[in-house]
């Protein structure tokens, strides 16, 4: 059989003027120009870019033995004419027929930033080409040019950047918090072009962390995002009531990356110095979450069970990022907080006894406060023990 | 990029609370309820003498030396003598202030003293204590005005320390398709905090760390790691504020050329304790690090951003209204791609990539006409090389400038008894298009963009509104086409929530909110290079609608987004996606909590008619079967896909059944056995035909210590 076929292959190179025994014959090895499909791509301006290209080889017949490799070492960016940047990733395939074939290879590839930004400051066609050789005939056949053109915001989606950090503390890449703990993770991502972010946020908990980390999604995110720029991205609360170690993956699935950033944060079964190991949620009644504080304004609140002493704050109110609500925007995230503003400093405040849920504001306090500006009011309850057990969520109201 | 309003809303102590003088009267303001209420406490708790014309009008009262001699320790009590003569109409119009805090409620009579018990310790440091008496004709008149230092020791007035440090041992007691994890597994976390306090001088450091015996589960590589840390000297006196830190930080400049720039590094502020002055010098890690490797952040010289941040209150009379800053650095940036939480895609080459820069921003930011109109200039220019010495890319010199404008039409203006507030705002920003820095790597330069903004807030309802202009090319580059793109933003909220005057809402409705969003962006390729083969224009649109309402014991949410984005060209770009989400979470009783949810969405490529339907349903349940002592989580979640990218169908389920024997206090631990477990099973789609199963059941030893002093 072997005999046979090689008496075939033989009379076809014969046929064809060339000798399969002999090195680099000129018929052998790759024929016409490999293809790109496809044939162009464009790159966002000013960040790192990539395009995906198969590219189709045809080699006939294949050749000297039937692991005869059809390869090609490397690709390069040309501009007008001159390379300026080479991909040092060799494509390669063993032929296993001998008969004619075609090969595919698909290749995704990573376009440097200074390559984007030398194409866009010339005027001269940008190309990304490759060529390809057989091991019998290593003399390369140039593969057609895969044209490349520098777009503005309107191109294809491109990640460039994604940074994942903890919203509190503020800014940080590993957390030690406490039981029951409100945590957050925001992703930042810097993007070229325009379309839809797909992606989802996923954690592995103590339940598994502890041997073979099992990743369970936690909230499917879709952003559309547009004209390049940056986009924040909030994750859902996190869990934090296993005590133990977690790990967040912020995984996207399109466009496409080749591996998820992680964060990794760990929950403590401990108390918060000065506070009960279980802190109730007091219910502010009144005043209405922005309502009016007048002179005289009456505050009243849920009860806590234990209570010995209530202590009612008022804290600075703080403007927001207005830029920042600014940029949330331009994507089209709703702002969770639409009143710009945040508690800051205690101005003032007062204590009362245990068994009071309901009281007129002092003058001592009111006094303190300054007409027409907003501030937050907050009530702390002790137990008998010195430790708060309970609180309430800081509400804003406006002095008059 | 962010930049922060610098300016307080409410931060303004009035004028005429300021005691300084041991006796004085001025005018009140309103006699409150409350006053009465709380005096009448006093009176209630010392005893009343009678009336007599001269100690009523002219009495002192004493404060007593505390138990500790010189100082007050933070739970002494303060005791104040009283004239036992008063008689009870005085008494009932006394008020005591503890710094800024009304204690009236708290005094307790003990003989001829009030005696002030706080519920918390004092914090250590300087207080203030004012007795006040308002008189029949609605005057104040300050009897009584002491300032009283407390100490934590005689050696510092505030030595503090806390730390908090969790160890598990784990055993593997049955599992399947673990892919060689280990049989025995040590994990701890945890943080500290010390604090040092004496007169002008403070000091305090603070730091986190992870051990876990296996190192691919670990921070850095390494089994144990330094996490972040932070160490803090403060000098301040009624002239100086100075810091010196080292660890991780953010300066706090916010400007084009350094933004959110929160490292690993060493800096050094100095200035005047009015805020008229401050010089910031910083050197910074050009990367976020985590681990004992590079403590300092500053020793590679290839990857550090250095320089200084200058910030001026000028004018004395403008204090609160009027901010100079200027930024300036210098800095190198080598992607070493070991991060797991920043990570840049631009490693074409499989080498480092470097790059480099220096910079300055000055910026003005201004508030006038009683804080209604903001007014906020930048200007920046930066040199910026983005692959570094010896690239292929001569650095570029560029500049970017902003001007910001926002008035409050609108400021708290009364509409039914409810203040409405009524912003508008103009900015105008252009970036250079090689405007860069290693130092605000988010920022992203090449655009000319003018925005219109508006935030009207009425009670609980809230409306922005948002309407851009952009194009890039700036510097108009002849092989880069110029895009005009324009977007609008809507977004409204509204929470329905009756006072307790008011009718309730029907019961079935809870207490709702609700909110709509909408936004458009339109790219429209207004110039073209000759020969140009990258058309590519595009709308997007997205809108969103969410609804959630709570109840006494549960509560719900639902939310719908439907995104587009038309290729206007007539390309196969065309996309139409909807997600819906939809979740609860319910208290049955006091001890059982549960939280379901559930995500669907569909993402439709309408040329290429290819779908993608996703569906996510799980959910989170918690007991206490016995309080503090025997608990148990689990968590379930379902996810599945279909269409163009077909992916396994993934069931997950976790637990834990926690026993706490020794419940944990302040310095002494705590310990418990967790029983707690995984089974992940996959099952193959129309496609795939791949199963996978993965169970793992642990039993750990748990212990933490929450430490303190």
């Amino acid at each position: 059989m072997t005999v046979t076929l090689r008496t075939l292959v033989l009379l076809i190179a014969l046929a064809t003027g060339a000798s399969w025994l002999a090195v680099a014959p000129a018929k052998a090895g790759v024929q016409g120009q490999p293809i790109p499909s496809p044939n162009r791509a464009n790159l966002p301006f000013n960040q790192p870019g990539s395009f995906t290209v198969v590219w189709r080889v045809q080699d006939t017949p294949v050749t000297a033995t039937p692991s005869g490799e059809v390869f090609s070492p490397q690709g390069r960016f040309v501009l007008g004419g001159t390379v300026i940047g080479t991909v040092n990733r060799r494509l390669s395939q063993i032929a296993t027929t001998l008969s004619t074939a075609v090969f595919t290879f698909p290749e995704v590839v990573n376009v440097p930033r200074s390559v984007i930004i030398q194409a866009a400051k010339s005027n001269a066609p940008l190309t990304y080409e490759r060529s390809f050789a057989t091991t019998d005939n290593i003399q390369p056949t140039a593969a057609l040019p895969v044209s490349l053109a520098v777009t503005g915001g309107g191109g294809e989606l491109l990640l460039s950047r994604i940074e994942l950090t903890f919203e509190a503390p503020p800014d940080a890449r590993f957390a030690s918090v406490e039981q029951d703990a409100r945590l957050r993770a925001i992703a930042r991502i810097r993007f070229g072009g325009s379309g839809l972010l797909q992606a989802r946020w996923v954690i592995a908990d103590p339940t598994s962390t502890t041997g073979r980390a099992v990743f369970r999604t936690l909230q499917i995110v879709r952003r559309n995002v547009a004209a390049a720029g940056e986009v924040e991205i909030y994750s859902p609360p996190l869990p934090t009531r296993l005590q133990g170690l977690h790990e967040l993956r912020f995984e996207v699935d399109d466009p496409a990356i080749d591996s998820p950033p992680r964060l990794l944060y760990q929950v403590q079964l401990r108390q918060e110095p000065g506070f009960s190991p279980e802190v109730a949620t007091i219910s502010l009644l009144s005043p209405r979450p922005r309502g009016l504080l007048d002179d005289g304004a009456r505050i009243s609140w849920s009860a806590v069970p234990g209570a010995v002493a209530y202590k009612v704050v008022f804290l600075e109110s703080l403007a927001d990022d207005i830029v920042d609500l600014e940029e949330r925007a331009r994507y089209g995230e709703l702002a969770e907080d639409p009143g710009e503003t945040r508690p800051g400093e205690t101005v003032a405040g007062f204590y009362l006894p245990g068994d009071t849920t309901e009281t007129d504001v002092p003058g001592t306090s009111i006094t303190r406060l300054a007409r027409d500006r907003r501030y937050y009011v907050q009530v702390l309850g002790w137990g008998p023990d010195g430790l708060v057990i309970g609180r309430s969520e800081p509400q804003e109201v406006l002095r008059r | 990029m962010a930049r922060r309003a610098n300016f307080k809303t409410g931060n303004r102590e009035p004028e005429t609370l300021r005691p300084r003088r041991k006796t004085r009267r001025y005018a009140r303001q309103r006699r409150g309820g409350a006053a009465i209420l709380l005096a009448t406490g006093l009176a209630l708790a010392l005893p009343a003498g009678a009336p007599a014309q001269d100690q009523t009008q002219d009495w002192q009262p004493v404060l007593q030396p505390s138990q500790s001699g010189d100082y007050w320790t933070p739970n002494d009590p303060i005791a104040i003598f009283i004239p036992p003569e008063l008689p009870i109409e005085v008494l009932q119009n006394l008020a005591l202030e503890l710094d800024n805090f009304d204690v009236t409620s708290l005094i307790q009579r003990e003989g001829d003293f009030a005696l002030l018990r706080l519920p918390e310790p004092l914090a250590p440091g300087e207080h203030q204590l004012r007795l006040v008496e308002y008189g029949q004709d609605g005057s104040i008149t300050e009897r009584g005005f002491w300032t009283f230092e407390v100490r934590k020791n005689a050696a510092f007035q505030n030595v503090e320390a806390n730390a908090n440090v969790a160890f598990d041992g784990t055993r593997i007691l049955t599992g399947d398709n673990l892919q060689g994890a280990d049989d025995n597994i040590f994990q701890s976390g945890g943080e500290g905090r010390i604090v040092v306090q004496e007169g002008n001088w403070s000091a305090s450091t603070q730091a986190n760390y992870l051990y876990d015996s296996r190192d691919e589960q670990s921070l850095t590589g390494r089994e144990a790691d330094l996490g972040e840390y932070l160490t803090t000297l403060s000098f301040q006196s009624d002239d100086l504020s100075s810091n010196a830190r080292l660890g991780h930080h953010d300066i706090g400049a916010n400007d084009f050329i350094m933004s959110d720039f929160y490292r690993r590094g060493l800096s050094l502020d100095i200035g005047s304790a009015d805020s008229a002055v401050q010089v910031t010098g910083f050197a910074l890690s050009s990367q976020a690090l985590l681990g004992v490797e590079r403590i300092s952040g500053i020793e590679d010289p290839d990857d550090r951003v250095q320089g200084a941040h200058v910030r001026l209150r000028p004018i004395d009379s403008l204090r609160d209204n009027l901010e100079l800053t200027g930024t300036y650095y210098l800095g190198e940036k080598t992607d070493t791609f070991d991060n797991d939480f920043d990570i840049e895609f631009d490693d074409a080459f499989d080498v480092e990539e470097r790059s480099d820069g220096s910079g300055f921003a000055v910026a003005a930011d201004s508030l006038w006409f009683g804080e209604r109109l903001r007014l906020r200039g930048e200007f920046s220019r930066s040199r910026f090389d983005l692959d570094g010495a010896g690239g292929a890319v001569d650095p570029e010199t560029d500049e970017a400038y902003s001007a910001l404008a926002n008035y409050a039409i609108l400021q708290n203006e009364l509409v039914d008894e409810l203040p409405l507030n009524w912003n508008l705002g103009i900015q105008h920003e252009r970036l250079g298009t090689f405007f860069g820095s290693v130092a605000n790597p988010f920022l992203i330069g090449d655009r000319i963009t003018t925005t219109l903004f508006s935030d009207v807030t009425w009670d609980t309802f809230a409306f922005q509104a948002q309407a851009g202009h952009q194009t890039n090319n700036v510097n108009s580059l002849d092989g880069l086409p110029r895009d005009r793109t324009l977007n609008l933003f809507l977004n409204g909220s509204y929470a329905i929530f009756p006072g307790p005057e008011e009718e309730p809402l029907p019961e079935w409705l809870g207490l709702p909110s609700l909110g709509l969003s909408f936004s458009i962006v339109d790219i429209d390729q207004t110039d073209r290079p000759d020969d140009f083969i990258g058309e590519a224009e595009s709308q997007t649109i997205s809108s969103t609608a969410s609804f959630s309402t709570s109840y006494d014991t549960w509560s719900w949410y639902l939310s719908e987004t439907v995104s587009s984005v038309n290729d206007t060209l007539g390309g196969d770009g065309d996309t139409l996606g909807f997600l819906t989400s939809l979740g609860s979470q319910f208290l049955v009783g006091d001890r059982v909590s549960l939280a379901p949810y559930t995500q669907w969405s569909l993402d439709e490529n309408q040329n290429l008619n290819d779908t993608v339907h996703t569906w996510l349903v799980g959910f989170g349940a918690g007991a206490e079967i016995l309080p503090s002592v025997l608990s148990t989580n689990l968590n379930y979640s379902y996810s599945h896909a279909r269409g163009a990218q077909n992916t396994l169908d993934t069931h997950i389920f976790g637990g834990e059944l926690l026993w706490t024997f020794l419940q944990a206090e302040q310095n002494q631990p705590g310990m418990a056995f967790a029983l707690s477990g995984t089974i992940q099973e996959s099952h193959g789609s129309a496609i795939l035909s791949t199963q996978d199963r993965v169970y793992q059941v642990f039993l750990s030893l748990k212990t933490t210590l929450p430490a303190s002093y």
